[in-house]
Formats: C-alpha cells, structure tokens, sequence
C-alpha cells in the first residue's frame, strides 16, 4: 500500500471535480454542481479514511511520492504523510464535505463556481499539509489564497468587498514575505527539498534573518497579535461554510508551517526568539479575549475567541517539549471542529433569525431546545470542559509551559478563564431569560441537515475528548522524529 | 546565394506580400481614397493568413531544425541562429493572431475606424519585416534601419483614427520620443564606432575591453554603451523613460494595443540580449544600473498603476512593472537571467494578448470597453469569459499556480545568484503593489453590479482564451524542458 499514490489522489479527486463541473449543464435547479462537488470531497473521505487505515505508527515520513518538477532549482513534488500531518489532512477531509452540505438546501447563485472554489481549496489546503518541499508548500500555500478571495468576495456578507481586499492583501503580504525567505533559503542553501535542507546547518546571522521572514508570514496567517486584523472582518462577512473552513482548516495551516518548517529550519534562532514570540502570545490571548467581550456580533465574537485559541497554540508550539507540540497539534484539531461547530450552530441561527447580533436573542432555551443542547455542547468544548477534546489541548500545553515558563503559564490559564468567562456570558446572554417572540415548533432533528452534522461534530469532539489517542499517538512519534531535529544532543524533548 | 535566398525566405515574403498589398490597394482606389474589403472577402483574407501563417510558422521551425541555415549573411550585417529564429516565432505568432482579429472587430461600424481601408495590414507587414531584420541583425547599421522600419509604420498605426484627437496625441507622442530613443541609440552607436572603428557585433566583441585602454577613450566607450542601452530602454519602456507608455496606451485602442505594445518590446528586449552577450558582455556597473532600473521600475510602474481607471492606462503602467522584472533578469547576465527574461516576456505577452482578446470580444451600449468600472458586472453577464479574463490577471499578477508566477520566481532565483539582494526586495514589494491594482480588475469584473448592465459579450475570442488559460495554467509542468531549450537559445 506504501507504493500506491494515494496522496496524489487524495490531491487530485477535488481537482479533478473542479474541473468536472466546468463542463456540467448551467441549470441551477437540480442541484448537479451541490452532488457532484460532494461526491467528490466523499470520496475523498474515503480514501483519507483508507490512508488511515494503511498508516503505520512507527515510520516517519510515508506515502512518500516524488516527481522532479524543476531538477535545476531542486523543485520537486514531493508529498507524504506523517504523524504530523495525518491529523490535518483527516481533519480536512471531514470537514469539506460537512460545508458543502451546510448549503445544501439553501439556493446558492453560480453553485457551480462555489462547489469548484470549495474542492480547490479543499485540494491546496490538503496539498499544503502533505507537501514535503518547501516551494511546493508555498505554492499550495498560496494558492489557496485564490478560491477563498471569490468564496469570500463572491458570496459573503454586506461589506465582503473591503472583508475580502483586506484578508487577501494582508496574507499576500505575508506570502511574499515566506516567499523571499524561501528564496533566500534557496540560494544559501541550495535546495527547497525539506530533507536536504535539515541536513545543512545555516549560519546563525543568516538564520536570524530567515526566522523572521518566516515568522512574520505565518503569524500573518496564524494570526498572531497584532496582526490578527484581517480575520474578524473576513469572518464577519464570510458565509458559514467558508467561516467554517476558514477557522477550521485555513487557521491551522500556520500552526502546521511553524511545527514543520520554523522549528526544524531553524532551530538555535527559535530558541533565541522565543521570548517575543511568547510574549506575543500572551498579550495576544488575554488582550483578544477581552476583545471579545465587547462584541455585539456572534460571529465576531466567535472569530475573536478563535484568534484568542490560536495564541495557546503558539504557546504550546514554542514550548518545544512534546506536551507542548503535541498539545498544540491536537489543540488545532480540535479547535478546528469546535470553531466551524460555533460557526455553523451559529449560522443555523442566522437562517432563521437573520440576525448575529447579540441583543436579539433571548431565552432560546424555550424557543429551540435542542439547538441550544448542541451550541452548550459546542461552548463547553471551547472552554475545554473535561470529556471534550478542547481540554485534552489546553491541558497539555498548560502543563508544558508550566515546565519552563511559569509565568506565562499564568499568563495562558488567565487567557483560558477569560475564554470561560465570555463563551458562559454569551451562553447566559443568549440561552436563557425570557424569549422575545413566539414559541415556534422547532424542525425535526433529521429535517434539518445541520442539526445532523452539528450533532456528528459534536459526537466526533466528544470521541476525541474522551480517547484522545487516536490523534496522540501517531502525532507523538512524529514529534519525537522532530525533536532529533531539534534537540540533536539530548536524544529526546523533555 | 540560393542559401541566402532560403535563409531569408519568411522576409522575403512578407516583403512581397507588403508591397503586392500596397500597389494592388493602389491600383484597386475607389470612392475617396480608400477601398473597402467586402464583408464575403474577408473570410477568404482569413484564410490567406492563416496559411501564411501557417507556412511562416513551419518554416521557421524546419529552419530552427536544420543548422545548415545558421551562420552570417550579408557580409556579417545578418545572422540566423535560434535566437533570431525563436523571437520570429513568436512575434509571428502575435502579429498574426492580431490581424486575423482585426477582421472581427471592423464588421462592426463603431469600431470601424477606418480600419478596413488597405494601408493598415500594409503597415502592420511592413513592421513586422522591420521586426524580423531586427531580431537577425548582428550589425549596428542593420540594426539601426531595421528599428526604424519597424517603428516607422507603428506611428502611422497609430494615428490612423484621424478623427480621434487622442489617438493623435498618443502618435505624435510616439513619435516624438521614439526619434528621441532612436538619436540616443544612434548616438551611442556613433560613440562606440569611434571607439572601435566598426559597427559590426562580432569584430567589436574582439576589440572592445573594458579593462584596459586609457581612461579618455573608455570613457567615451561606456557613453557610448549607455546612450544605447538608454534608447532600447526607450524602447522597453522603463523608468525613467516610461512617459510616453502610457498615453500610447490610451491612444491607440484595443484591437492594436497588443500589436503596438509587444512587438517592439520583443524585438528590443532580444537586441539587448544579443548585445549583452556579444559586445556589451562584462560591464559590470552596467549591470548594476540595470538591476537598479529594473527594480524601481516594478515599483514605480506598479505604484503609478495603482490609480489608474483606464484600462490600457493601467495595462500600460503594468507593462512598465513588468518590463522591470525582464530586466533585472537581463541585468543578470546569466543564461538562467536571459531565459528567464525570455519566458517572462512570452507569458506576459501571452496574457496580456489574452487580456485584450476578451475586451475586444465585449462591448458596452455599442462603445469600446476602456475603464475599469465598463467591467462591471461581467461576471453575471458571461460568467466564462469573466473566468478567462481572471486567469489573465492572476496570471499577470503572479499567484502561483499561474505561469507568471514561476517565470517572476526564475527571475528573482536568479537575480539572487547575482546578489542582487535589496532589488530582489524592491522587486517583491512591486509585486505586492501590483497585487492591489490587479485585484480592482477582478473586483470589477466579479464582485462589483451595474444597475443597468449593457455589457454584450461575444463568443468568437473563446477558443483561443481556451487555450491560452490552459497553458497559463498548467505550462510549469513543462517548464523544465522549456528552460532547457531556453537556455540552448545563447
């Protein structure tokens, strides 16, 4: 099974769909573009689900494909899979076929262009994660920048034009900033292949340099405080499905870029830089929880909650024990569901309230019972109630950054409080007190397609929050590959 | 003499074919002064060309396979090599492509313009003879006459909309500062004769040294040097000699905007190639003047762009930015720099071409389309073509996966193989400008509504925006064997 090309078909079923749906009929009615683009991301499902099943615990790197592309400028394709890797690429793979049948019932105009936008980017972003060569990973990197600019501009909200210019100029700019890293990388260093250029030592000035760059393109993307601006307004005005997306795959592709490439490349200037970067985080996560206080809009508060998590992340990144990497791995994944589950328990709402706004709801206890079953589950999960997969993350990287940074351990647990302190507030704002229209017959749960996959995700948060070493473990021995890497002396993390 | 007579067959025929349509158009003169093509003529025209074409096309490429054609001609004024060859390709293929559409666009009354009358395709073969003496001359008088013979007509081209008063402006101003491109170049030429006492490229590569010589003559020497790289930087179109790009732009319209705009780029950029690698080779501050116009050029073309409403005012700053990348891969002096430059210039002209194919396939209540806001709503209007279009710009704008991002990705790697370090930067940060201006153009085209949308789109450009966006797409997988036969080019 080694042999097979599976992650070439994984990339290359979406793509192929895209494409597929270019030459389908116009007509909007009968849904073609909407079953075509599900079969698709389905089928891609299932191969991820077979590349699970083929995945082996012990071995580094697998499913490893090459093709040279440019052998003079050493640009190969080069994808594989590896404990790293693997959680993102599942997590990928289930959550596209959940957006696109987030809009399923509802009429989309030009479907066609969405559904082909979706499984592009679902491809990119899977490209992104399994691409072994740093230009490849730029380029999926990138490129995905391209589906999300029209699914945001095309079918977003209000003031989408301005959400979308700024989101896709901000992250350009980072783009070029990793690009002229990675090309300096190149001429210094004389590859792009990830594995060439592990072997090679940099000079430390050199190095200094080349972190930065790095750096500051992915806390663009992350995004890390200050440069978070972009994200509320994109997902303020994005739909609910490229919301879900966005936070819940687009988010964690920087997290995935510091683990696979800022550490390992450069491990002395991390170390050396690590002050700021934490000193970032903290002010980031406790500033933008308060932050999130102050928003009127459900979404943005949910955005701003993201963005807050994300800081963990980097804590947990930049701790550089297992508990802390793994912690943050698995922090990502579950974030990753959390968020689109807000996202789109949200979004539920939208449809039939029309309204993100705060102070419109009330008491939706009495008005739709089992939605609020579904977004307390979802909340407390983003608090990281024990038994839900936020905790297992949080938990880890608590206990990580305890080890070595006490105090800003203190800083990461106060951030945490302040998330339980604004979700309960929302919760509290929004569940319970009188309702302000008619009690209304909620739907069926099965009538309704989102209150079926709200209820998956929240199954699948739980399965992970209750056995979290389905994802552990695999993540664990990949870290332990990394911290060789890292740590090449002391033979092990911690 | 038969070889010769071989060698220069494509010229010869464009000669004949040039001079046979201006005394048959002079002979056939009816009602006023100009003789109409009727409508049943012109399909038949169409498939003149096409098997002109087509005979053009597979001869250069049956010349480009058998070097028994490579060599000097005309006692060293000529040569043939596949470098000469290559650029014929390809500015066959342009020129070509732009006067079988040309016949589209005059069926049409508004956008008639006098078009149809017999002068214009003389014009346009007599330019692209000049265009084809210039890509095979290694002499500085042949090269100097065949610039002219093809800049000469490109004038007339343009002031052929007698009635439209910028098109007059744009022709005087192209006139005007090309004869000032062209003094400068023969000025320099005059300089560097006196130098070297010959104009041809091959004796002066033996006599000119940059090393040695007295300090006086060397001195008139890198004058000379730099007054013609001043007048083929005139001709590119580079800051700080940009002035005139613009209003050209604007001046001419788009059915001759690729034509007008490309062709000349082409043939100087492969002269200035053929210099830097013959004569001019190791001049190092050269170089770096060049790398240095090169990179303000990006940033001054994309920042000067930024504003801009009208369309081929805007394509026209682009153009500047874009050249400055061509240049910096010049600068270089590398082979990976020259063919790197070299596949810039065609995926930029292969988008640019197919940027103004999709405008010329709209019109809006019966007028060309010029602003940007004549774009908006395309996309609810003709969803395909708004699609094609979008691959033109992102593929102009460099995002990968397009082509116009690996061909920017060859320049830079290979500016930084020069150390070029800060006009690598200054280069990255235009590209981060040109962004802003490329992405109004999608914002028009896709996000934007008009109340009363009057676009009419037409469907005949389809085919080739087809292809084109194809190969934009999906050319880096062949990239490798590209820039090996690239690189076979020197």
């Amino acid at each position: 099974m080694q042999d097979f090309p599976l992650v070439s078909l994984i990339l290359l079923l979406p793509l192929v769909g895209a494409l597929f749906l270019a030459f389908l009929g116009t007509e909007e009615e009968n849904n073609n573009a909407k079953k075509v683009a599900l079969w698709c991301s389905l089928a891609t499902l299932i191969l991820t689900v077979f590349m699970v099943a083929f995945f082996e615990q012990d071995r580094a790197v697998q499913f490893l494909e090459s093709y040279s592309i440019l052998s003079s400028l050493n640009i190969t394709y080069k994808v594989g899979v590896d404990g790293i890797s693997f959680p993102f690429l599942v997590l990928t793979a289930f959550l596209t076929p959940i957006c696109l049948l987030v809009t399923w019932r509802n009429p989309v105009p030009h479907s066609r262009f969405y559904m082909a936008c979706f499984l592009v980017l679902e491809s990119f972003l899977m490209g992104a994660f399994s691409s072994l060569n740093l230009f490849l990973f730029y380029i999926f990197f990138e490129g995905a920048l391209i589906p999300l600019f029209f699914l945001i501009g095309l079918w977003g909200g209000q003031e989408r034009i301005q959400a979308v210019f700024q989101f896709f100029l901000y992250t350009v700019a980072g783009s070029l900033l990793l690009l002229s890293g990675i090309l300096l990388l190149f001429h210094w260093q004389g590859a792009f292949d990830l594995d060439l250029l592990l072997k090679k030592p940099l000079l430390p000035s050199l190095e200094n340099i080349l972190w930065w760059l790095f750096f500051l393109a992915f806390a663009i993307k992350m995004p890390l405080w200050p440069f978070h601006t972009w994200l509320p307004k994109a997902h303020g005005e994005a739909p609910t499905a490229v919301s879900m997306i966005l936070a819940g795959v687009v988010l964690k592709l920087a997290g995935y870029a510091f683990l696979r490439y800022l550490l390992p490349l450069f491990p002395n200037a991390s170390s050396l830089y690590t002050p700021y970067v934490m000193a970032l985080s903290g002010v980031g996560m406790v500033w933008l929880a308060l932050v999130a206080f102050a928003q009127k809009d459900m979404k943005r508060l949910i955005a701003y909650a993201s963005v807050s998590h994300m800081a963990l992340v980097t804590f947990g990144i930049f701790t550089k024990t297992i508990y802390g990497l793994g912690g943050a791995v698995f922090h990502m994944i579950s974030h990753g569901l959390i968020s689109a589950g807000l996202f789109l328990a949200v979004g539920t709402l939208y449809r039939h309230h029309e309204t993100y706004h705060i102070q419109d709801y009330q008491g939706l206890w009495t008005l739709r019972p089992l939605w609020s079953w579904l977004f307390l589950g979802f909340g407390f999960a983003s608090i990281g109630v024990p038994l839900t997969s936020g905790f297992v993350g949080e938990f880890l990287v608590i206990l990580a950054l305890g080890e070595h940074h006490k105090g800003w351990a203190c800083v990461a647990a106060g951030g945490l409080f302040l998330s339980t302190c604004y979700m309960a507030w929302l919760m509290s704002r929004i569940l319970f007190g009188k309702p302000k229209t008619q009690v209304i017959e909620e739907e069926f749960l099965w009538k309704d397609i989102n209150y079926c996959l709200l209820l998956l995700m929240l199954g699948v948060i739980l399965v992970l929050g209750i056995y979290p070493s389905f994802v552990m473990t695999p993540i664990e021995a990949s870290l332990e590959y990394i911290g060789e890497i890292l740590y090449p002396h002391s033979g092990d993390l911690s | 003499m038969i070889l010769t007579l071989f060698a220069f067959l494509p010229e010869i025929v464009l000669l004949i074919f040039a001079a046979g349509l201006l005394i048959w158009g002079v002979f056939r003169e009816r009602n006023g002064g100009t003789v109409e093509l009727p409508r049943t003529k012109i399909n038949s025209t169409i498939g003149v060309r096409f098997s002109v074409f087509v005979f053009f096309m597979s001869y250069l490429y049956f010349m480009g396979h058998s070097s028994r054609f490579y060599g000097h001609y005309f006692y060293g004024l000529m040569r043939i090599d596949s470098f000469a060859l290559f650029g014929k390709f390809l500015i066959t293929l342009l020129g070509f492509l732009w006067m079988g559409f040309r016949f589209r666009v005059i069926e049409d009354p508004l956008v008639r313009n006098g078009f149809s009358s017999f002068e214009y395709p003389v014009l346009f073969l007599f330019s692209l003879l000049g265009g084809f003496c210039l890509l095979s001359s290694t002499d500085f008088l042949s090269a100097y006459l065949s610039l002219e013979l093809q800049m000469l007509p490109l004038y007339g081209i343009l002031a052929f909309r007698r009635t439209n008063l910028k098109s007059l402006e744009a022709a005087f101003k192209y006139f005007v500062l090309g004869t000032l491109g062209s003094l400068l170049l023969l000025y320099g030429i005059a300089l560097v004769y006196g130098y070297g006492g010959t104009t041809n490229f091959r004796e002066l590569m033996e006599i000119i040294d940059f090393g040695g010589g007295s300090l006086e003559t060397l001195i008139w020497l890198k004058l000379g040097v730099l007054f013609i790289t001043t007048g083929l930087l005139f001709k590119l179109s580079l800051v700080p000699f940009h002035m005139w790009t613009p209003d050209v732009y604007e001046g001419s319209c788009s059915v001759q905007l690729p034509f007008i705009a490309l062709v000349p780029k082409i043939t100087a950029l492969f002269l200035l190639i053929r210099l830097w690698i013959g004569p001019f080779a190791g001049v190092l501050s050269l170089s770096y003047l060049l790398s240095w116009i090169g990179a303000f050029s990006i940033v001054i073309g994309a920042l000067l762009a930024l504003r801009q409403n009208h369309l081929r005012r805007l394509m026209a700053y682009g153009s500047v930015a874009h050249m400055g990348f061509i240049l910096m891969g010049i600068s270089v002096g590398t082979r990976h720099g020259f063919s790197a430059s070299i596949a810039h210039v065609v995926v930029y002209g292969l988008s640019f071409t197919g940027f103004f194919l999709g405008l010329i396939s709209m019109k809006k209540a019966d007028q060309e389309i010029e602003t940007i806001d004549d774009l908006k709503g395309l996309w609810i209007k003709k969803p395909s073509l708004a699609l094609l279009l979008m691959v033109m710009i992102l593929s102009s704008a460099g995002l990968p996966p397009f082509a116009g991002f690996w061909t920017k990705m060859h320049l830079m790697v290979a500016a930084l193989r020069h150390d070029f370090y800060p006009q690598v930067f200054l280069a990255l940060f235009g590209a981060l400008l040109s962004f802003f201006y490329y992405l109004r153009l999608l914002r028009a085209i896709f996000f934007e509504k008009h109340p009363n949308n009057l676009l009419h789109c037409q469907n005949y450009a389809f085919p080739f925006l087809m292809i084109l966006s194809l190969l934009l797409t999906g050319a880096f997988i062949f990239q490798e064997k590209a820039f090996y036969y690239l690189g076979r080019l020197f």
